[in-house]
């Protein structure tokens, strides 16, 4: 069972809710996924449309949701967004994500750390969404945070673990959970890095973009418990020359 | 009457208005919202104590979908 602060969680798949063609189907993926702990972010209400409930389904799915303080450029938003959220939600959970580049929505290191201090100082469970640097990790830790949340590659690219000798390098040394943020593409790619010993990862894009979405959520799920019990069972060691696994009987020196 | 700005537009309102009141009139579900008045997080429980002043800016959020 992982645990992240005081809580306990079955499944070490957390999901996303953005993307998804419609509601019904978010949630349904939802269900499938068998995740626990899901993701929201937060917006001005607009004026020209409905007010789309999207908390009573997610709250009546007894998930314990996530929000995010995405939109905040600097530790000082963040802050602000996760106090807003922390009144919303009645929750102290907050995933840290500061992303000023819309381009490639690379998380600023620095405000990230500075923001991740005020709010741990301030009682947050803080989960900060990084760049797989293992020292801006272990820099984490130390102010507070509940987990680190390093990034395969590029939010919703699905182009899976491009960062994944750094990951082997944060799941190593960090004392605190491991959640494989961003970028995962396939259920492979959410099992290998269940394999390296991630202790969870969050995918958004690669179910809500599936032509198939409830499916995809079945496939990452299984795909994320085979890889924990993989890891659980230890991967044999890569070997760079051969090594037989039949007796080399000498048949034709008989 | 007074005027606020309720997320980006001018609104109207009675005096004594309250935060609660306004909540109510642009029909909102209170218990998935939260508030900010003139750049301040204000807890729900205060929304009825609260009156709106005139120029007062005020927004208001709920969750929307995101990763």
């Amino acid at each position: 069972m992982l645990s992240i602060a005081d809580h306990q969680f079955d499944s070490r798949l957390f999901t996303g809710t953005g993307k998804f063609s419609d509601a019904k189907t978010m949630l349904a993926a939802i269900e499938a996924s068998q995740s626990q702990l899901v993701t929201l972010a937060m917006k001005r209400i607009d004026h020209n449309k409905d007010f789309d409930d999207l908390l009573t389904p997610l709250q009546q799915m007894g998930v314990k949701l996530l929000p995010n303080t995405a939109g905040a450029r600097n530790a000082k938003e963040a802050v602000f967004a996760a106090e807003l959220a922390s009144e919303m939600l009645a929750t102290k959970w907050i995933k840290l994500e500061i992303h000023p580049d819309p381009k490639y929505l690379m998380p600023d290191a620095i405000e990230t750390l500075k923001a991740a201090e005020i709010l741990c100082a301030k009682g947050f469970t803080v989960l900060p969404y990084v760049h797989a640097d293992p020292v801006l990790c272990y820099r984490l830790e130390e102010a507070g945070c509940a987990a680190v949340m390093p990034l395969g590659s590029p939010i919703g690219s699905n182009q899976g673990l491009a960062t994944e000798p750094f990951l082997e390098i944060i799941i190593e040394q960090a004392n605190i959970p491991v959640v494989i943020d961003a970028g995962i593409g396939a259920p492979s790619q959410a099992c290998r890095a269940m394999e390296m010993g991630a202790d969870a990862v969050l995918v958004n894009t690669a179910i809500a973009s599936s032509a198939d979405p409830v499916q995809m959520a079945k496939c990452f799920n299984q795909a994320v418990n085979t890889g924990r019990q993989a890891y659980l069972a230890g991967l044999g060691n890569v070997e760079k020359q051969a090594k037989h696994t039949s007796p080399l009987t000498n048949f034709l020196n008989l | 009457m007074i005027t606020i700005e309720f997320n980006g537009l001018a609104q109207e309102l009675g005096y004594n208005s309250s935060l609660l009141q306004l909540i109510e009139l642009k029909n909102l579900n209170p218990k998935s919202l939260a508030l900010v008045l003139n750049d301040q997080v204000v807890p729900r429980s205060r929304w009825a104590q609260i009156e709106c002043q005139h120029s007062d800016k005020i927004d208001v959020f709920s969750a929307v979908a995101g990763g």
